[in-house]
Parts: structure tokens; C-alpha cells; sequence
């Protein structure tokens, strides 16, 4: 754990572009669907933006970093060579997303009381706030894989650019799954981000089934991240 | 001194290829306790390849590589390498104290020695005012010194320095044969690669050239013997003799006799590197 602590304060460096993308851009964010969305929707917008804010910076975040450590500069071998583990390094970038994530989402929460009038209890908010971690570390997992398995890291710092927006539209994230066509339903059983926003929906409601669904999903893929970060150490140590 | 019981890493015909490029043929070196040892060669000669795989960044294909007796990985858990890859880049958005710091707590040395210890190292490398600042914010040779400072910090048993005084100007550069010199006089074993090859006759005890395979090895004065020549250089006429010692010593009794300004040079190193490698331009 000891490179948690570094990476960390490496942080501090894009502190401002840290609290615009996990508290003040998901505020505006909020207040906006407040302003022009549909009430019924109230809800979705919540659990979209509480999405949003923990998958985005965790998954990007994780991504750039690892890309450029490992592959467009030598820090990673730096680090490696003189003591740390692939899995040190994998651990004190996961770390840092985690605990720069939790105080915006719980900031989050409770601002949207006052942007969207709802009303949470310290059990919805524990639960999502918990909830927003997994999401955030399973976000952070993602990153790895495709940071450390891309070799080139001017591919990997587009594509997770692009990646999440069709994550983020075409799976039921701000709104409720039966307002999307038949055939984008389809898709969006096989995106990530529908079960994270399962997750956050079973929180927020406080229900147990679907808190789980969402879960076992986000399992899946934290499993999936693992095993290509894996393979990717792997061929690194073999292949160069 | 020298022995088969004071030895820090231990390659045993090591092979590594990349598809169908060989980097290292059955390469076979040793580095001792007290001992800079020196790897020359061309470029793409596969010495970083081989480094790699002492430091376990790479697997080799087929030998071993022991490092007090132990993989690479169990040595390197153990804090016994402190590594300056090849072009490396420290952590830029660390200031330079914490960059120190965090290599030596990597190390996993304890935690009341870590002060002294970085204190010691930014020391040595002439950064000591330097160790509030940001690394980012320093020049590419003074980033260079960071990651010196980081790799030598509480001297480890093993420090291997790939290429580390590029960039580097001749005062700093000296700093770093200072640190070099002085962690092996206490008890490090150094490997350095380097493509400057006064360097390797300033500091090492022993020099492998290797292209792809080691080609040949000794001490510094060793190799110097390969070549059986000895050059006479006259100030006034500009005429060079490039000839063996017993002819040299007429040639020099003829010029003093003369009273010509003359000068003697011995082969250096870099005349047995080109001579083992070739020189370009006389391929051209």
C-alpha cells in the first residue's frame, strides 16, 4: 500500500479537474434535468448522475494514467523495478479513484435533496454510497485492463474517451429501461453500465433483488478486467 | 575482492527473442559485491533487454538469473535493487523529496531509516535544496539526478544503472561517478550501461562487450591489451605511429634525439570497441 499514498498525492496536481468532474459538472448536470427533464424520470436522473460521477473519472481516469505510466513514459518501470508489484501499482491507482470518488458521490447526495427534493434516509444513503464504491472500483478495473492491455497509449487515451458515452446512452442509466427500443434493450444487457445502474437504482429504493442483480453484474466484469490485466502482465513479462 | 561467495547476481546462459529477433544469445555474466561491472556494446546490442531481466521486468526464454541466490522478484521484494532504467522519467507530479521516499519505502526499508537515508542520497547528487520542488519543474538532467538519488537512497546491495548520466553535464555527471564509486565501497555491486566509454574506464572493475552475445570480458586494462599497438603522435608534423612497443621506443629515441615535441597514447577502450565492433564510417 505503500504507493497508494504517492499516487495520491501525485493527485493534487488536477485537483481542479477532479472536483469539476465528480461534483460541480454531475451538480449542473442535476440541476439541469431538474429544470428541463421529465418528473416522472426524477429518479432515473439521480441514479444516472450518481452513475455517471462514479464510473466516468474511475474508468478514464484509471485508463489515461495507467496507459501513460506504463506505455508512454517509463514511471511504471521505475516503480516496478525498484519494488513495487504489478498488483501494488493496479491497487494505489484503484486507491486514489476510490477515495477521491466517495466524498463527491456522498456531496452528491446530499445536494440532490436540495436540487431535486427528494428524500433519502441514512440506510439509502449508506447503501448508495457503498454501492458507489464497487462502481467506482469495478470503473477503475475496466481502466486497468484497457490501460495496461492496449500498447499503444495515444489508442487507449481516445478510446476511453469514447467508450463510455455509448455506455452512458444506450443502457438504461438515466432513464427507466422500457422507454428504450426492443433492439437497444438487447444491447444494453451486455453493457456494464446497465448493472451499475441497477445497482444504484436497488439502493436508492432500497431493493434487495435488485441491488443483487446489479451486483453479480459488476462481478462479472470487475472478473473479466482481472483476468485481461492478468493476460496482459503476462505477455508484458514475455513479450517486452 | 572477488569470489564465488560474495556474489550479488549470477546470469546463467540467459536467451531472450522477440519473434524472430535475438536479443541475448546464452549470455552468461556475474556482478560481485564491491564490484561496478560495465555492459558495452552498439546500439540494439540487447543490453537493456538484459537488464530487464535481471530487475524481472522480462522473463527470460531459457537460464537463470540469481540475485543473492534469489529471483529477481523474490530480491527485488526484498529491497535489494534500487533500478535506473533505460530513458527513464521519474513521477513527475511528486516533488523530489517524496520521489526519493517513496522508491526507499518501496524498498521496504524501515521507517525510522527513510529520513536519513533520502537526506543522505539528495545529498550526494547535489539536490538537497532541490527536495521541496516538483519534479516537473526541473530540467531533463536534474530529473536524471532524481531518479540516481531514488535508486541509490539506503544503498542497496544491487544498483543497476541503465544509461544513467545522458543528458547529464560534466559536473553532475561527476557527482553521479562519486555516488557510483562510493556505493561500491560499501559493499554495493554496480551494473552500468552506458554509451560513454571514458565513463567505464573511470569506474569499472569489469567490462563484458556484448552484441547480442558477450563477446569478450576483463578488467578495463585487460581489454586494453588486446590491442598490441602503442601510438606516437609528433606535435610538429602531425605524423601519427601506430606501432608495436619495440618499434615505438626507436621511434620515440629518434625524436628525442631530434628534440621534437612528441606524444605517446595507449589504446583506450574505445579503440578495442571499435576495433571489436567496427567503425561505420570505415564501412561507409
Amino acid at each position: 500500500m505503500v504507493i497508494s499514498k504517492y499516487i495520491l498525492l501525485s493527485s493534487r496536481s488536477w485537483v481542479y479537474a477532479g472536483v469539476g468532474f465528480t461534483l460541480i459538472f454531475p451538480v449542473l448536470w442535476l440541476t439541469l434535468l431538474r429544470i428541463v427533464g421529465n418528473p416522472q424520470y426524477l429518479q432515473y436522473f439521480m441514479v444516472g448522475t450518481v452513475v455517471n460521477t462514479s464510473f466516468l473519472i474511475p474508468f478514464i481516469g484509471t485508463a489515461q494514467d495507467m496507459a501513460y505510466i506504463r506505455r508512454g513514459s517509463t514511471i511504471y518501470t521505475v516503480l516496478f523495478s525498484n519494488g513495487a508489484d504489478h498488483w501494488d501499482i493496479a491497487l494505489g491507482y484503484i486507491t486514489q479513484t476510490l477515495l477521491l470518488t466517495l466524498p463527491s458521490i456522498a456531496s452528491l447526495l446530499l445536494l440532490s435533496m436540495a436540487i431535486l427534493g427528494v428524500r433519502y434516509g441514512v440506510a439509502q444513503i449508506m447503501t448508495t454510497l457503498v454501492t458507489a464504491l464497487v462502481i467506482a472500483l469495478s470503473s477503475s478495473l475496466l481502466g486497468y485492463a484497457l490501460g495496461i492491455g492496449v500498447r499503444n497509449y495515444r489508442i487507449t487515451n481516445q478510446v476511453s474517451q469514447v467508450i463510455p458515452w455509448p455506455l452512458l446512452l444506450l443502457a438504461p442509466v438515466y432513464y427507466p429501461i422500457t422507454i428504450l427500443p426492443q433492439a437497444i434493450r438487447l444491447v444494453s444487457l451486455v453493457l456494464p453500465t446497465t448493472y451499475m445502474a441497477l445497482a444504484i437504482h436497488g439502493s436508492l429504493v432500497l431493493n434487495p433483488m435488485e441491488l443483487i442483480r446489479g451486483l453479480l453484474g459488476l462481478l462479472v466484469y470487475s472478473s473479466a478486467s482481472i483476468l485481461i490485466a492478468r493476460h496482459a502482465v503476462i505477455r508484458g513479462e514475455v513479450n517486452g | 575482492m572477488v569470489n564465488s561467495e560474495n556474489v550479488i547476481v549470477k546470469a546463467e546462459c540467459l536467451w531472450k527473442r522477440f519473434g524472430s529477433l535475438t536479443a541475448n544469445e546464452c549470455i552468461s555474466i556475474s556482478a560481485h559485491e564491491g564490484e561496478v561491472v560495465s555492459i558495452l556494446g552498439p546500439n540494439g546490442a540487447g543490453k537493456t533487454t538484459l537488464l530487464r531481466q535481471i530487475y524481472g521486468e522480462l522473463r527470460p526464454d531459457s537460464g537463470v538469473v540469481t540475485v543473492m541466490g534469489l529471483s529477481p522478484k523474490e530480491a527485488k521484494g526484498r529491497g535489494i535493487m534500487g533500478v535506473v532504467p533505460q530513458e527513464a522519467t521519474p513521477f513527475n507530479l511528486l516533488k523530489v523529496r517524496e520521489h526519493v521516499e517513496m522508491l526507499v519505502r518501496l524498498r521496504g526499508v524501515p521507517r525510522g531509516m527513510v529520513k536519513g537515508c533520502v537526506d543522505e542520497a539528495l545529498e550526494a547528487v547535489g539536490l538537497r535544496e532541490y527536495g521541496g520542488k516538483l519534479i516537473d519543474e526541473l530540467s531533463g538532467g536534474m530529473k536524471r539526478l532524481v531518479l540516481v538519488a531514488s535508486a541509490i537512497a539506503c544503498r542497496p546491495r544491487l544498483i543497476i544503472l541503465d544509461e544513467p548520466t545522458v543528458g547529464i553535464d560534466a559536473q553532475n555527471r561527476r557527482s553521479i561517478w562519486n555516488v557510483i564509486r562510493a556505493a561500491r565501497d560499501e559493499g554495493s555491486a554496480v551494473i552500468l550501461t552506458t554509451h560513454y566509454i571514458y565513463e567505464v574506464e573511470e569506474l569499472s572493475d569489469r567490462v563484458y562487450l556484448m552484441n547480442r552475445r558477450i563477446i569478450m570480458d576483463g578488467s578495463p586494462s585487460e581489454l586494453r591489451k588486446v590491442l598490441p599497438w602503442v601510438e606516437v603522435r609528433v606535435d610538429d608534423t602531425g605524423e601519427v605511429f601506430r606501432v608495436g612497443w619495440d618499434e615505438a621506443i626507436g621511434i620515440i629515441d629518434d625524436l628525442v634525439r631530434r628534440r621534437v615535441r612528441f606524444e605517446v597514447k595507449e589504446p583506450s577502450l574505445e579503440d578495442v570497441f571499435i576495433k571489436v565492433f567496427g567503425d561505420p564510417h570505415e564501412a561507409e
